[in-house]
């Protein structure tokens, strides 16, 4: 389904995404993981069409989406959410999730419709004339989430969506995720920083560090992997006597 | 359910008085109307890119003036009627304004710099045509009366031309509303609020932009030819100064942005207050510029919603 070539990106002198490569299939729930500075946003915006790579190619759905712009990336399927929420603050979220809804659907009718529809999955339908600036930071999160299923994607892509929030609302959202993974058969590729999460979530695991992936695999070979842990904890020391 | 029939009686009752009670003004007070009418109509054709998208256009002065320029040349060099020459005016000032937009997304010009290339265009478009000798220069053009009057757009009575604008205006006014109940007015609405957002929901975020500011430079192009047409005359000083554009932008600022009526309610506002300061104050010189600036500052300190949006807020709909 995504398939990312040998994809790198550099910033000046610095290289932010250095010769990653990877592919997932439909179905699974994969996630990005690394330390702060691996790279995990930057590649996020590689795919999405934020930014272009500086060399490689990123494959979608048989589509070569590599310099493509993030609307019609999107109108093939593939959408995404932010780490940092980005609702449209003055409209209120039945508004919000409607401008959504109008990337398949033609009229505002439909789209209204679709958009109550979704609402009512998420748990924001009460709230649907409320302006969006007015929600809590989970509340935006959901929103955000239901903006962006919307869209009726194939692939949704989600940027630390358990950030900021408390553990009992983080817990809502990895409940919300997994429904809409299994009830829409979308595809999901996750960043996250919370380790937990990803073992209970996610098939593959994909490890970066650097701007370099070091490694994939399923959350439990991952978590045994000794590049992995040295990314995260350091290296062992051995003191010489 | 009552609220809609109020809300119909209201707008019926308003139309009925606007195109009965000029019948028994005075030409003074009509020319007062038209005035409103006029800055109204370009007020809510601007409020397209600027209040519903977002994007601080400070060139509509200049794009009305520059469709009044073809319209008028048209008819005086080449004798061909302004009620042509109005759309090919508003045509080109159309593809103009998409011109402008599309360089503004090009190049990723937003907010304070899409004001500045808009703002510079004006000047430009302004210093050429001061030299350009076949638009008339510096002195500008005398419409030619014409033997044909209603054929060339030209009127005796200034009653007809509150005509004229009070269709305009009404047609504007349609035009902005449904735009905003439709897929476009969605995506613009989108687009003011975050541009990279819209994009990851299939927002094509250049193509929306340059469709709203076509459509409303094509608008503007039909009021800066009946501001010809009412004058008799255009000059760049006049018809592409910048005042031209400030006054447009405020009027909308102070009606409200965002809503289709707002900026024909603050263009009245502002006109019959110009008027009286120009009669109240106008015997001390420019006093009455000062008092409008001293207006404006209060207006966007203490209603920046202006007068619709703060009303508003007050009557939930």
């Amino acid at each position: 389904m995504l398939e990312v070539v040998d994809v790198t990106k550099n910033f000046g002198g610095m290289t932010a995404v250095h010769h990653v490569s990877f592919k997932m299939e439909g179905g699974q729930i994969v996630s990005i993981i690394g330390p702060n500075g691996a790279g995990k946003t930057t590649l996020f915006n590689l795919i999405s069409g934020y930014l272009k790579p500086t060399s490689g190619d990123i494959i979608f759905n048989t589509y070569k989406i590599t310099n493509w712009r993030p609307s019609r990336i999107c109108k093939k399927g593939l959408t995404r959410t932010f780490q940092i929420v980005q609702p449209f603050m003055e409209m209120n979220v039945l508004e919000n999730v409607i401008v959504g809804a109008l990337n398949c659907l033609g009229t505002i009718a439909e789209a209204t419709d679709y958009s109550l529809d979704i609402l009512k999955r998420i748990g924001l339908l009460e709230r649907r004339n409320q302006l969006a600036k007015n929600l809590t930071l989970a509340g935006k999160k959901r929103l955000e989430l239901a903006r962006a299923i919307a869209t009726s994607p194939v692939l949704l892509m989600l940027d630390e969506v358990m950030a900021g929030l408390t553990p009992v609302e983080s817990r809502e959202i990895i409940e919300l995720i997994k429904t809409i993974h299994e009830e829409q058969k979308i595809t999901i590729l996750l960043i996250e920083h919370v380790l937990n999460v990803i073992m209970t979530l996610s098939d593959r695991v994909i490890v970066l560090d650097h701007g370099e992936k070091i490694a994939e695999g399923t959350p439990r070979e991952v978590s045994q992997d000794q590049k992995t842990i040295e990314a995260y904890l350091g290296k062992k020391r051995v003191w010489s006597k | 359910m009552n609220l809609k029939f109020y809300k119909t009686l209201l707008v019926v009752l308003v139309l009925m008085a606007a195109s009965i009670i000029p019948l028994f003004l005075k030409d003074r007070y009509i020319h007062i109307l038209i005035m409103m009418l006029f800055y109204g109509y370009l007020g809510v054709c601007w409020n397209i890119v600027g209040g519903l998208t977002g994007m601080l256009s400070l060139c509509h002065g200049t794009l009305a003036g520059v469709s009044a320029f073809i319209a008028v040349s048209l008819f005086t060099r080449l004798g061909m009627t302004p009620w042509i020459g109005m759309f090919l005016g508003a045509a080109f000032a159309g593809i103009v304004g998409m011109g402008i937009a599309h360089i503004a997304s090009r190049y990723g010009l937003r907010s304070m710099y899409f004001a500045l290339l808009t703002l510079s265009f004006s000047e430009i478009v302004r210093l050429l045509t001061l030299h350009w000798e076949f638009v008339g220069g510096a002195s500008g053009l005398l419409i030619p009366i014409s033997n044909k009057p209603f054929m060339n757009y030209q009127f005796g009575e200034k009653i007809h031309f509150y005509y004229v604008i009070l269709a305009m205006q009404i047609m504007a006014i349609l035009i902005s509303y449904m735009l905003t109940k439709s897929k476009m007015g969605y995506y613009l609405m989108a687009i003011k609020e975050n541009e990279d957002a819209a994009e990851t929901v299939g927002v094509n975020t250049s193509k929306y932009k340059i469709a709203a500011t076509g459509l409303s430079s094509f608008l503007t192009g039909f009021g800066g030819v009946f501001y010809a047409q009412y004058l008799m005359y255009i000059s760049p000083d006049v018809n592409l100064s910048l005042d031209y554009s400030i006054e447009i932008v405020s009027g909308a600022i102070l009606g409200g942005t965002g809503s289709s009526i707002g900026p024909l309610i603050g263009a009245c506002v502002l006109q019959v207050l110009s008027e009286l300061f120009r009669v109240f104050l106008g015997e001390l010189g420019t006093v009455h510029l000062i008092a409008y600036g001293l207006m404006l500052m209060l207006v966007i300190m203490y209603m920046p919603k202006g007068i619709v949006g703060s009303l508003k807020e007050l009557v939930p709909s």
